[in-house]
C-alpha cells in the first residue's frame, strides 16, 4: 500500500509515464522509417490490385477480345460501363460500336472482371489514375484498350490476369500446394516487409 | 466563443446560453457528424446530433441490385471495416437462402473479420488519442495498419473496399505469402501493442481526459442499445461472435473483455483488450485452416460456375447468366436477420426477399447510427472538452450512420 | 364450379379449365414454356407436368382439365427430377449463345434453367450448325436456338390466322420455317417474335442494339389505329429500340399489330423538321420561332382584317392529341373569329357519325373490343378489319374460329377475314348498299325481321324502298347469287346477337355515308340497337378529334374547305391533304391559290412545301397527350422522348400563336388544358332513338367502256397513313405501292406480274403503278394501297358529294 503510494508519488513528481513515452519516441526515431517518399518514391501494388480498367487485346487477332455481352455492364453496382454494340453488316457478327466506362461513377469493386466470360476487361495496377478534367476519367475503347498496352500486355498481363479468373475449378475443391499453415514456413517477411 | 455583455456600469458579468454548431466539417466529428451544442460557458446544456450528410441510400440501392452487386455498397457503410461489413452480409444472404459456405471460407472470413477489427481499433486508437491531444499514438498505429491493408491488398487487390466474401464462401484463395505474413503480424503486434499502451494508457493527461467522462451505466447502455466495445466498456457481456457465434468464431477460443464504470477510459481498455484477443483469434485460425473448397460446391443456383465451363456446358453458361443479370431466381421467399459482431458494434442485416434474384428489402442496423443516438446523453452536462472524447469513444463512423 | 385441391390449398374453377390456367389463376407457378394464353393446349414442352394422386402419369397440366375431387401436386421430388431431365434434354444441343442472343435476360428457357434446370449436363452432343435465316425483312430466324416448342407456329396459325411458318424436318433436323424453306412472306406481325420463348426470332431493327437489363420500359399508347393497344417500349438513351406488347397489358392484352411493333421509328425519321421554315424569295428557309410566328400572326390579321374570317380555315389532325385539336379550335374561334375547323375525319369516320345521327340520334359510339366474341353472327361489309384494325378484327376471327360464330364477309376483295369466314359473298365493288337492302329485302320478305321495327319511324319508307331491291334484283346489282342473299338474311334473321362490323376510313372509297345508313337500317331492322355496331373510328385518335371539332359551332367542313375555293388562308395542323385527300389535282390548286398556308407538322410533307410558314411540331412519344380511340375512353399518352430540335408541342405552337395575337388562350399548363379538352367531351351521355333512313345504291363513278375498271383504295396491314410511310421497319415490310389487278383483266390487257401499268382516270390523270397479278381482286377491280406519297394515288381518286361511295372508273394499260 505505502509502496504504491510512494510509486505514485514519485510518478506524480517525475512524470514517469511521460518519460516512458518519450524514450519510445527516441527509439522510434532512430529505427528505419516506415513511408515512402511519394512521388518520388512508388509503391508497386500486389498482383491482383484493383486499379483503372484495361480492355484486354487478343493476342491472336490483335483487337479486343470483347464479345459485347454487356454482362460487366448488368453486374456493375453503379452502372458506369456503357455498351453500344450493333450488327456488323457483312459478318452479321455483333460488333461494339463504343465500349466506355465512366471512371468517375466506377467504385472499383472488379464485378466486371469476374462476370466477363471470356476475359475481356480487367483492372491493371496502375493506381495513379488522376485527372484534371472529367474528360479524362471518361474511358472510351481506345483508351483502355491502351491501358492494356501500357500495364499488362504480355506475360504480364497472363499472369495478373489469373488473380481475377474466379472462380475456377479449384474454388471448388482442395487442390495440391493449397496455402495451409506450416509452423516452419512462418519466418517468410516479405509482404508488409514495409510495415515493420 | 461566447457573447459577453459587459453593463456599462455595472461589475457584473451577464452571461447567456449560446448555441455552437460544431461541424460537419470538424477534424473531431470522424466525418461529417453535425453537433449543434446549446453552451452555458463552457458546459454542454444541450447536444442535438444532425445526421445524414452522407446518405447515399445504400438500403434502397440494395433493393434495386442483385444481391451479388449489392455487396459492394456494404463496403462502404463502414468504409475502414469494410471487410467485416462483407462477411456480415453474405452470412446474412447465405442464412436467408440455406446454404452454407465450406469450412476453409469461414476460416478466411473468420481472419478477414478480425484483421479488420484490429485495423479498424487501431484507427479508432490513433483517431481518439489524437482528439485528446496525444499525436504519437496515431503514427504509431497507422504503422501497423499499413501492415494489415498490404495484407488485404494482396489477397482482394484492394486495401479499403474489399468486397471479398461471395454468397457461399469468398472470391479467391489466400495464398501462402499471406498467411506467412499475417502469422508474422501475429507474432509482433502484441508488442506492438505494449508499445501503443507506453505512450497512454498511464499518461496523467489521458487518464484526466478519459476518466469518469461519458459515463453510462450497464441498464442504461441496454436501454440506448448500445452494442459492441461501446457496451461493453459498461461491464455488459454481449457479444454476437460468442451469443450467436457464426463463421469459425465456435472453434477459436477467445475472451470478451469487460469494463467497469462504462466511461471513456474503460470503452478504451476494452477496445485495447480485443486487439489481443483478435489476434489469438487470427493465430488460431491460421492454425487450424483446413484446406478444401472456398466456395460451396453445393450451392451451384447461388454460387458463380467456374470460369472452365462457361464454354463448354450450357448449364453453366445459363448460370453464369442469370446469377449476373437477374440474380438468384430461386431465392426462397422469406425474410431473415442476421447479425455479426464489427468493430463498431453489432451490425444487422434485415433481408426480405419475394423470390426474386434482387432483395425485396434491405435494412442495415447500423451500431454508428444507435451510437449517434447515445451522444447527447453522454455529452449533456459536461464540457465541451468532453465532447471530443465522446465522440472518438463511441466510435462511430458517418458512412455507416448515415447509410 | 368443381373443387379440387392443388397444393394443399382448395380451389375453385368453371369446368373446361386446364389445371395450369386454374393454378396460375390462384397463384401457384408451374412452369411451362409452350403454353400461351392464347393458343389451344398442346402439351409440347413437358415441363408443365403435375402429379395427381390416383394417376399412374404425370399429367401435363396445360392439357388437363380439373375434374371434381382431384388432388393436385405441382412440386415433388419425382416431378423436380422430370423437370431437371426435360430441360437437361433440352440444353444438350443448345448453342453456347447467351453473350449474343439478344434475348438474353429476358429469355424463358434461361430462367427456367435456372430455376428448375440441372447444374451440370450428363450429356455432351453436337450443337445445331443451322445458318440464320436473315433474307426475310423485319424479322430474322436463328434455327440454333429454337426448342421447337411450336409457340410460333401456333400463334400464326391459331391465333393470327395466318399459318406463315410451320415446323419442318423430322428430328435433329426439325426447325421452323415457311413452306418449302422459302424466304418469310407473311403480314410481319411479330407476334411470333415475342411468342418465342427463346431467341429463335428476333427482330432485324433490334439486332444486337441493346441488351435488356440497359433498357427502359415505357408503356404508351400505339399512335396508328384507333383500337389503342398498349405498347411497350425499349427506350435506351432516349432512343425507342424496340416495341413488345406484354401479356395483359392494356386494352389488347398485349396483342400487337405490324404498326404497333414495328412502326415506332417514324420518330427518328430524316424527314423529320427541326427548325421553323418561313418562305423567303419562294423558298422555304429555316427561320427562328420568332420570326416565323410573327410572320404568321401578321399575315392572318392581315387576311382576317382584308377577307374576313370565314376566308381563313383550319385542317386538324387525327394524328394530334385531343389538346392538339382542342387548343386548334380555341384559336381558330378566339383569336380569329373563324368557325372553319375540320379534319379529315370528314372523309371517313364522319360518314359513320352522320349516318349515326341520322339514324339513332347519337353522335358517338364507343365499341366494346370483345364486343365480337359474344356475337353468333357477325356481318363484315366491305371492311378488312384484320389490316385497317388487326387486333379488333383477329376478334373477329376469333370468334368465328373457337366461339364458333358465323362469320359472313361482303367483300369484294380477298382477306384474311374473306378466307376464314363461314359465307364470303363477293359483291361488286362500292355496291355494299345493294346487298344490305337485298338482304333486308329478304328479310322482309320472308318476314325475318324483328316485329319492333314496324313501329320504327321511316319503316314504310324503307319498305317502299325496298321494293326496289328484292332479293333477285339486289343479286344483280351486287353480283352475287340470290341464294346467297337469302342465305345470309335467314343467318342474320336466326341471329341472337349479330354484329355489323365496318370501317369508314378515308382512304377507302368504296363506301359511303349510305353504307353506313343501309347498315344501321339492317341493325334496327333486326331489333338491334347502336351495340351491335361495330364501327371502329380509323385512327388513334380520330373519335377524340372529331368530337373536338365538332363541339360548339361548326363552319365550313374539310370538304368545303379544300375544294370549294373560297378559303384564302389555311392552317394545317399534322395534316397532308396533298397526299391524303382525294384528287390531288384540285388539293393543289386550292392550296396553291392561298394567300397564307400554314402547315405545323412533324415531317417535312409535300403539303409543306406548298406551306408560307411551316412549324416544327413534336410528334408522338415527344409530347403528353391524350387520345379517344374507339373505346371512347380517353388514353393518355406518354412522353419517353425528348423533342427534335427546335419542335414544341402543336397545342404550344397555338398557344404562342394566340398570344402573338393578343388573345388568351387560357393554356398555362397541360394539365389544365387536358382537363378541359377532355371535360367537353366527356359529358356528352346520349339515347339512342331508332329511325329508318332508306338509302338508294348509288356511287360517284360506274365502270363503261372507256373506264372500265373500278378503282378501289385502301389501307394495308403494314400501312394506315403517311406516318407509315416513313417508318424505315414497316416500309421494309411493304415498300411501294402496287395495283392488285385479276388476272383476267391483266390478261385482257396483256399485263404481267411487276409490270408497270398506267391507270388513268376520267379526270383526266394518270398515274403509273407496279402490277400486282392476283385474283384477291375480281374481275372488273382494281385496288391500289393510297398512303404512298410518290404513287400519288390520290390524284385518281374522288371526294364523296352526297354520301355515296366515292370510288372511280378507270382505264388501266400496260405502261
Amino acid at each position: 500500500m505505502i509502496n504504491k503510494k510512494i510509486k505514485k508519488i514519485i510518478d506524480t513528481i517525475f512524470f514517469t509515464e511521460i518519460i516512458r513515452g518519450m524514450a519510445l519516441t527516441l527509439k522510434s526515431f532512430f529505427s528505419p522509417a516506415v513511408t515512402i517518399q511519394y512521388p518520388e518514391e512508388k509503391r508497386q501494388p500486389f498482383p491482383g490490385f484493383r486499379g483503372q480498367h484495361a480492355f484486354v487485346r487478343d493476342e491472336a487477332t490483335g483487337k479486343e477480345k470483347c464479345i459485347a455481352c454487356g454482362l460487366c455492364g448488368a453486374v456493375c453496382p453503379s452502372k458506369c460501363i456503357y455498351i453500344y454494340t450493333k450488327e456488323d453488316p457483312e459478318t452479321r457478327k455483333k460488333v461494339i460500336d463504343r465500349y466506355e466506362i465512366e471512371l468517375l461513377r466506377c467504385v472499383y469493386c472488379a464485378l466486371c472482371v469476374e462476370a466477363c466470360p471470356v476475359g475481356a476487361v480487367v483492372l491493371t495496377e496502375n493506381y495513379e489514375y488522376s485527372e484534371y478534367t472529367r474528360d479524362a476519367l471518361y474511358m472510351t475503347k481506345e483508351k483502355l484498350m491502351d491501358n492494356w498496352d501500357r500495364f499488362m500486355a504480355g506475360e504480364k498481363g497472363r499472369e495478373y490476369f489469373k488473380k481475377f479468373w474466379t472462380p475456377g475449378k479449384d474454388s471448388f475443391r482442395a487442390y495440391p500446394g493449397q496455402p495451409v499453415f506450416k509452423r516452419q514456413g512462418a519466418g517468410n517477411k516479405e509482404a508488409g516487409a514495409e510495415g515493420k | 466563443m461566447g457573447e459577453l455583455e459587459i453593463e456599462p456600469e455595472g461589475k457584473e458579468i451577464k452571461t447567456k446560453e449560446i448555441s455552437l454548431s460544431m461541424g460537419p466539417q470538424h477534424p473531431a466529428t470522424h466525418g461529417v457528424l453535425r453537433l449543434v451544442l446549446e453552451l452555458d460557458g463552457e458546459t454542454v446544456v444541450k447536444c442535438t446530433p444532425h445526421v445524414g450528410y452522407l446518405h447515399r441510400g445504400v438500403e434502397k440501392l440494395g433493393e434495386n441490385r442483385t444481391y451479388l452487386s449489392a455487396l459492394p455498397l456494404t463496403d462502404r457503410l463502414d468504409y475502414i471495416s469494410s471487410m467485416s461489413n462483407n462477411v456480415g452480409y453474405v452470412n446474412a444472404v447465405e442464412k436467408l437462402f440455406g446454404i452454407e459456405a465450406p469450412e476453409r471460407a469461414k476460416y478466411i472470413r473468420t481472419i478477414m473479420s478480425e484483421m479488420t477489427r484490429i485495423s479498424s481499433h487501431i484507427i479508432w486508437l490513433g483517431t481518439h488519442a489524437l482528439d485528446i491531444g496525444a499525436m504519437t499514438v496515431f503514427l504509431y498505429s497507422f504503422r501497423e495498419r499499413e501492415w494489415l491493408l498490404d495484407l488485404f491488398e494482396m489477397t482482394c487487390g484492394a486495401r479499403l473496399t474489399a468486397s471479398y466474401p461471395r454468397i457461399g464462401g469468398v472470391r479467391n484463395d489466400i495464398s501462402q505469402q499471406f498467411l506467412d505474413s499475417l502469422y508474422e503480424f501475429t507474432q509482433q503486434f502484441p508488442g506492438r501493442l505494449d508499445e501503443y499502451e507506453t505512450l497512454i494508457d498511464k499518461n496523467r493527461i489521458w487518464l484526466k481526459r478519459t476518466k469518469g467522462i461519458g459515463v453510462i451505466s450497464a441498464a442504461e447502455a441496454i436501454n440506448w442499445g448500445l452494442t459492441g466495445a461501446t457496451l461493453r466498456g459498461s461491464g455488459v457481456n454481449y457479444d454476437v461472435r460468442k451469443a450467436f457465434p457464426y463463421d469459425s468464431y465456435d472453434k477459436v477460443e477467445f475472451d470478451v473483455p469487460l469494463g467497469v464504470h462504462g466511461d471513456v477510459y474503460d470503452r478504451y481498455r476494452c477496445r485495447m483488450e480485443e486487439l489481443r484477443q483478435s489476434n489469438r483469434i487470427i493465430k488460431q485460425c491460421i492454425e487450424q485452416l483446413p484446406p478444401g473448397p472456398i466456395l460451396s460446391p453445393d450451392a451451384a443456383k447461388f454460387v458463380l460456375p467456374p470460369k472452365e465451363d462457361l464454354f463448354k456446358s450450357m448449364e453453366s453458361l445459363i448460370h453464369h447468366f442469370v446469377l449476373m443479370t437477374k440474380g438468384p431466381l430461386t431465392a426462397p421467399p422469406g425474410e431473415i436477420y442476421s447479425a455479426s459482431e464489427v468493430p463498431k458494434g453489432e451490425l444487422g442485416f434485415y433481408i426480405v426477399s419475394d423470390g426474386t434474384g434482387t432483395p425485396y428489402r434491405m435494412r442495415v442496423r447500423a451500431p454508428s447510427f444507435v451510437h449517434a443516438s447515445v451522444l447527447p446523453r453522454l455529452c449533456e452536462g459536461g464540457l465541451i472538452a468532453d465532447v471530443i472524447a465522446n465522440i472518438g469513444t463511441i466510435d462511430i463512423v458517418l458512412g455507416e450512420c448515415d447509410r | 364450379m368443381i373443387e379440387f385441391v392443388i397444393n394443399g390449398k382448395n380451389i375453385q374453377a368453371q369446368p373446361k379449365t386446364t389445371i395450369l390456367q386454374a393454378a396460375l389463376a390462384n397463384g401457384i407457378y408451374i412452369p411451362h414454356l409452350c403454353w400461351d394464353r392464347r393458343l389451344l393446349p398442346y402439351g409440347g414442352c413437358r415441363l408443365c407436368l403435375v402429379e395427381v394422386e390416383g394417376m399412374h402419369k404425370f399429367l401435363a397440366s396445360c392439357s388437363t382439365p380439373v375434374k371434381a375431387g382431384m388432388i393436385i401436386h405441382t412440386e415433388t421430388p419425382k416431378l423436380e427430377k422430370a423437370r431437371r431431365t426435360v430441360l437437361e434434354l433440352l440444353l444438350v444441343h443448345h448453342p453456347l449463345d447467351c453473350p449474343v442472343c439478344d434475348k438474353a435476360g429476358e429469355c424463358d428457357l434461361q430462367d427456367l434453367a435456372f430455376k428448375y434446370g440441372p447444374v451440370a449436363s450428363r450429356f455432351a452432343d453436337e450443337r445445331k450448325h443451322e445458318p440464320e435465316s436473315t433474307a426475310a425483312p423485319l424479322i430474322e430466324r436463328n434455327a440454333n436456338r429454337c426448342i421447337l416448342c411450336g409457340k410460333c407456329v401456333r400463334i400464326c396459325k391459331e391465333h393470327q390466322g395466318v399459318g406463315a411458318l410451320n415446323l419442318i424436318g423430322r428430328g435433329f433436323k426439325t426447325k421452323v420455317s415457311p413452306a418449302f424453306e422459302e424466304t418469310l412472306d407473311c403480314e410481319f406481325c411479330g407476334q411470333c417474335v415475342d411468342a418465342c420463348p427463346v431467341g429463335a426470332l428476333g427482330t432485324k431493327s433490334y439486332k444486337f442494339r441493346s441488351r435488356v437489363w440497359f433498357m427502359d420500359e415505357q408503356e404508351n399508347i400505339c399512335p396508328y389505329c384507333s383500337v389503342g393497344c398498349t405498347s411497350v417500349l425499349s427506350l435506351r438513351d432516349g432512343q425507342i429500340l424496340r416495341a413488345r406488347g406484354k401479356d395483359g397489358v392494356g386494352i389488347s392484352k398485349g396483342d400487337l399489330c405490324p404498326r404497333g411493333r414495328f412502326g415506332f421509328d417514324f420518330i427518328e425519321s430524316e424527314h423529320r423538321l427541326s427548325t421553323p421554315l418561313l418562305r423567303k424569295e419562294g423558298k422555304l428557309e429555316p427561320a427562328s420561332w420568332q420570326e416565323a410566328l410573327e410572320f404568321t400572326a401578321r399575315r392572318l390579321a392581315e387576311i382576317k382584317e382584308a377577307h374576313g374570317p370565314r376566308a381563313i380555315g383550319a385542317l386538324g389532325s387525327e394524328r394530334c392529341s385531343v389538346e392538339d385539336n382542342y387548343m386548334l379550335k380555341k384559336f381558330m374561334v378566339l383569336s380569329l373569329g373563324s368557325k372553319n375547323v375540320d379534319s379529315r375525319t370528314r372523309l371517313g369516320y364522319a360518314k359513320q357519325v352522320e349516318a349515326l345521327k341520322k339514324t339513332f340520334g347519337i353522335s358517338r359510339l364507343a365499341l366494346d373490343l370483345d364486343a365480337p366474341l359474344k356475337a353468333d353472327v357477325i356481318f363484315v361489309l366491305e371492311s378488312d378489319l384484320t389490316s385497317t384494325h388487326p387486333v379488333y378484327g383477329l376478334k373477329a376471327l376469333a370468334a368465328h374460329r373457337d366461339l364458333k360464330a358465323t362469320l359472313i364477309v361482303a367483300d369484294p376483295r380477298e382477306s384474311k377475314l374473306s378466307r376464314w369466314s363461314s359465307q364470303w359473298l363477293r359483291i361488286r365493288p362500292a355496291t355494299g348498299v345493294a346487298l344490305v337492302n337485298g338482304i333486308m329485302s329478304a328479310l322482309i320478305e320472308a318476314d325475318l325481321f324483328d316485329k319492333k321495327a314496324e313501329a320504327v319511324k321511316g319503316f314504310d319508307e324503307l319498305k317502299k324502298t325496298l321494293e326496289r331491291y328484292k332479293p333477285s334484283a339486289a343479286a344483280v346489282m351486287a353480283g352475287v347469287s340470290e341464294l346467297d342473299i337469302r342465305h345470309a338474311a335467314s343467318a342474320l334473321a336466326a341471329a341472337k346477337n349479330p354484329m355489323f362490323m365496318a370501317c369508314f376510313g378515308s382512304s377507302e372509297n368504296t363506301k359511303g355515308e349510305g353504307t353506313a345508313l343501309a347498315l344501321m337500317d339492317l341493325a334496327i331492322l333486326l331489333g338491334r340497337g347502336p351495340e351491335a355496331l361495330g364501327l371502329p373510328p380509323e385512327f388513334a385518335n380520330t373519335m377524340g378529334t372529331q368530337m373536338v371539332l365538332e363541339g360548339g359551332e361548326t363552319g365550313l367542313d374539310a370538304v368545303e374547305m379544300l375544294y370549294g375555293g373560297q378559303m384564302k388562308a389555311l392552317v394545317i395542323m399534322g395534316e397532308n391533304p396533298v397526299v391524303t385527300f382525294p384528287d390531288t389535282t384540285r388539293v393543289m390548286n386550292t392550296l396553291g391559290g392561298l394567300e397564307l398556308l400554314v402547315v405545323q407538322d412533324i415531317m417535312m410533307t409535300a403539303t409543306a412545301k406548298l406551306a408560307h410558314v411551316v412549324l416544327p411540331a413534336s410528334g408522338w412519344g415527344e409530347k403528353e397527350g391524350t387520345f379517344v380511340g374507339m373505346t371512347g375512353k380517353p388514353q393518355k399518352i406518354v412522353k419517353c422522348l425528348s423533342e427534335i430540335g427546335q419542335g414544341i408541342p402543336d397545342w404550344k405552337i397555338l398557344r404562342n400563336l394566340g398570344r402573338l395575337m393578343h388573345t388568351d388562350l387560357d393554356a398555362k399548363s397541360f394539365a389544365g388544358l387536358s382537363a378541359s379538352a377532355l371535360a367537353d367531351i366527356e359529358q356528352r351521355q346520349e339515347t339512342a332513338h331508332p329511325v329508318f333512313i332508306p338509302v338508294e345504291q348509288e356511287t360517284r363513278e360506274s365502270a363503261d367502256g372507256g373506264h372500265p375498271l373500278l378503282f378501289a383504295t385502301g389501307n394495308l396491314m403494314q400501312h394506315s397513313g403517311s406516318l407509315t410511310t416513313i417508318s424505315n421497319n414497316l416500309d421494309s415490310a411493304a415498300p411501294d405501292a402496287y395495283l392488285q389487278i385479276n388476272p383476267s383483266d391483266a390478261d385482257a390487257r396483256r399485263i404481267y406480274n411487276d409490270s408497270f401499268v398506267k391507270v388513268s382516270g376520267r379526270n383526266g390523270e394518270a398515274i403509273y403503278l407496279k402490277a400486282r397479278v392476283t385474283d384477291e381482286v375480281p374481275q372488273g377491280m382494281v385496288f391500289a394501297p393510297a398512303h404512298f406519297a410518290h404513287a400519288k394515288v390520290n390524284l385518281l381518286t374522288l371526294p364523296s358529294k352526297n354520301g355515296e361511295a366515292p370510288i372511280a372508273a378507270v382505264k388501266v394499260d400496260p405502261a
